[in-house]
């Protein structure tokens, strides 16, 4: 009893410090100050330590055994793209292996312990997110087309310059701040980042500009910016994978009967899941080398294109078979994949070779349940539908840029250093949300039902105060 | 918009095809009337400048300091492989691109990367083929000190021919300090008289070079503020088959070109 006198009495006094706390580290992730990934995932886990009174307070058991479970996937990935046989001949070093531990862990666990904070805003959140990365990306763009000009990558399409010797395609670079300088980096890299902000568009379907201007302001000066990085370049590949954001956030804000066409995602979703299966137990075999699938593979024209003869299956296929049967169980050095990087441009590929076939089946394991726990945030949350449609907009698109551009080689002119899209920023941030997005597969979750902040303390805020604190509402911010 | 001031449709001068692979540029600043009276020449012979084609050369023909790494190992002659071979290959080591970053931009660093040889892969497009009128550039920064100057080289012509004593040229190398009395840009000529450099010979090449105090004595201080160069040569002999003039097609002669593989400037500093 005494404890719980005594982490309220903390959560009580400090909730004002640890959402500022919470709010720097993000934004600091967001920015990517310095490219200190590594000070930005321990700055992560001490901050998430303080937040285990909240977590302890308003979260039942039930709840937490359910997050456990949930995060189990989660674990074998945080320890795999950790500490695995690429870690090690990468030679990163225990302190950043480390760090990748515990700030994977830890930034999920803040998404999901800062929501026991009944003063926290995630509208601040996300428009902080959106101004320190609007900043990295607004200066990255200006000097951009300081250097290039606007619509280069279209006007000076497939031309050449020449670099410290070597030939380099101008149209597949942009200018990106990099630590305290300008360096040259695939703009397929920088179109990560400009689609996270576009997302913030998406926002202004739910918010009204006569009622909330600023907020609206705000929400469309960070989304401009974002969407001005990819238009300006242009980057067609990164404007394509807008599409699916915009149609979802249309068929969310305008579709009239969500509850049915929830239902029909679903068995979407179930029928997506039962081919990709299927598909990638037929891949694995392949490029295990099974005599009568590889064979029937190959004896088909059809299926030898799907599954061998594309530009996607190949380098999936070279890091598959790497891992099958060169001994690449718990990942394995580039130097495997002879001579070729197998760049599959996808992030739930490249966790093969950096972390092994188990945290590949983990990472798989999680993508599903994830998309579990959101159908169920989206449909029962009383967060407000503009903060649900930015995060989703934001997970499905690092989710569709991840999936198809990602580039471990992204550095123009230093071409041989190697980016991780587990030890990356964005993938911080999208821990974040998905940590804060978690809705338990069965539950509801404590902070969401009527009585959700009885026991909480008398916040120093003034607003949370008033009579009505401890009634649950949509968590809406007016600016 | 800087970045895209120098591009190109695609591989540039090298087109697989040894008359389209002439590097002919001269900057715009180096045209006729913006140069001055050739200031100064300078003859360097094989008795006051050196030719290195081994290692060693490097022990021999450079100075103690010239020829070690900082571990006082000798460099390796062969050895070029920009960036990984620093320290240890002799043009990776002593590169320009290595002393300062803005010889990293546009077609012509592949003169300052360090390779300096043929690599055998890539080919053309390590290597800058110029004829009798070669090139000339402009530097971003004005040369401030200087203690040696050498050039990767070997002669190239359409034969399959082996050149066993290899062709003797005369190397013009050229200076050029901006007069901004004048607005003109006022030349040191440094001439490689009668050197027998490698001729079709694969992957190998010849480097010249000199140093500045033993060619230029009390003058070395003239060419502080250089912002130029150019390259051209001449045939030091009479050969029968092959012509240096690109536009030579009625002799019927094979065309002769030299391939430049690297430039160097070790320890310069540039401002």
């Amino acid at each position: 009893m005494n404890l719980k006198l005594k982490m309220l009495g903390f959560a009580g006094k400090y909730d004002s410090l640890i959402i500022f706390l919470v709010i720097e580290c993000l934004a600091l992730t967001a920015f990517s100050l310095a490219d200190a990934n590594i000070v930005f995932r321990y700055l992560g886990f001490l901050v998430s330590l303080t937040l285990i009174p909240y977590v302890l307070l308003f979260t039942t058991k039930k709840e937490l055994t359910s997050l456990l479970i949930f995060s189990i996937p989660l674990l074998v990935v945080a320890i795999l793209t950790s500490f695995s046989t690429f870690t090690s001949v990468m030679g990163y070093g225990i302190l950043d292996n480390l760090s990748v531990l515990l700030g994977t862990i830890a930034f999920f666990f803040l998404g999901f312990a800062v929501r026991r904070i009944k003063s926290f805003k995630i509208d601040i959140v996300l428009l902080t997110i959106g101004a320190a990365m609007g900043l990295l990306v607004l200066m990255s763009l200006i000097y951009t087309l300081f250097s290039y000009g606007p619509f280069y990558a279209h006007i000076y399409r497939d031309m050449v310059y020449y670099y410290d010797g070597r030939l380099f395609i101008v149209s597949d670079e942009t200018k990106w701040l990099l630590g305290f300088s300008f360096v040259e980096i695939s703009k397929n890299y920088a179109a990560l980042f400009g689609t996270i902000l576009t997302s913030a568009l998406v926002g202004l379907l739910f918010i009204s500009p006569i009622k909330e201007p600023r907020k609206f302001a705000l929400t469309a000066v960070i989304g401009t910016i974002g969407l001005a990085s990819i238009v300006l370049i242009p980057n067609l590949n990164a404007l394509y994978f807008l599409i699916p954001l915009a149609l979802f956030a249309l068929l969310y804000r305008f579709l009239p009967k969500r509850e049915k066409a929830g239902a029909i995602v679903q068995y979407a979703f179930y029928a997506l899941l039962g081919i990709g299966g299927v598909a990638l137990v037929i891949a694995v075999m392949n490029a295990s080398g099974v005599d009568f699938v590889a064979n029937a593979i190959s004896g088909s024209a059809l299926l030898n294109k799907i599954f061998n003869a594309n530009r996607i299956m190949a380098p999936i296929n070279a890091v598959l078979a790497s891992s099958l049967r060169s001994g690449g169980l718990f990942g394995f050095p580039l130097t495997f994949l002879d001579g070729l990087f197998a760049a599959t441009g996808a992030f739930e590929f490249e966790i093969i070779k950096e972390g092994g076939l188990i945290a590949f089946l983990a990472l798989l394991a999680f993508m599903i349940l994830i998309v579990f726990s959101l159908f169920r945030y989206s449909a029962k949350s009383k967060d407000s539908r503009y903060v649900k449609a930015i995060i989703i907009t934001i997970l499905l698109g690092v989710l569709l840029n991840g999936s198809f551009i990602w580039e471990t080689f992204p550095l123009v002119h230093g071409g041989d250093y190697y980016y991780s899209f587990f030890r990356s920023a964005p993938y911080l941030l999208v821990l974040f949300f998905l940590g804060y997005a978690y809705y338990p597969l069965r539950l509801t979750p404590t902070i969401e039902t009527e009585h959700a902040f009885e026991s909480a303390p008398v916040s120093a805020s003034p607003s949370s105060r008033s009579g009505d604190e401890f009634e649950p509402r949509e968590e809406e911010i007016r600016l | 918009m800087r970045d895209v001031q120098e591009l190109y449709d695609g591989h540039a001068y090298d087109t697989g095809d040894f008359m389209q692979n002439y590097y002919p540029v001269w900057n715009d600043g180096l045209a006729a009337g913006r140069i001055g009276e050739v200031a100064k020449t300078y003859q360097i012979t094989t008795t006051n400048g050196f030719q290195i084609e081994s290692d060693d050369d490097i022990e021999n023909k450079l100075r103690p300091t010239d020829s070690k790494n900082t571990d006082g190992d000798y460099y390796s002659f062969t050895s070029d492989t920009p960036h990984d071979d620093a320290e240890y290959g002799y043009g990776p080591s002593n590169n320009l691109i290595a002393i300062d970053e803005v010889f990293a931009k546009g077609f012509l660093s592949r003169l300052y990367d360090g390779r300096i040889h043929c690599d055998g892969v890539t080919y053309a497009q390590t290597r800058v083929q110029i004829d009798q009128g070669g090139y000339g550039t402009l530097f971003e920064k004005e040369l401030t000190s200087y203690r040696y100057f050498a050039i990767s080289l070997k002669g190239a012509d359409e034969s399959e021919r082996s050149y066993a004593g290899g062709i003797d040229v005369n190397l013009d190398v050229t200076f050029y300090v901006y007069d901004y009395d004048d607005n003109l840009y006022i030349p040191y000529l440094f001439r490689f008289q009668n050197f027998a450099i490698m001729t079709n010979s694969g992957m190998r090449t010849t480097v010249l070079g000199f140093y500045f105090d033993l060619i230029m004595g009390e003058d070395i201080a003239l060419l502080r503020r250089a912002s130029a160069m150019s390259v051209t040569f001449s045939l030091a002999a009479e050969y029968d088959d092959i012509t240096i003039d690109r536009n030579d097609i009625a002799s019927g002669k094979d065309h002769f070109s030299l391939m430049l593989y690297e430039i160097l400037l070790p320890h310069s500093t540039w401002n």
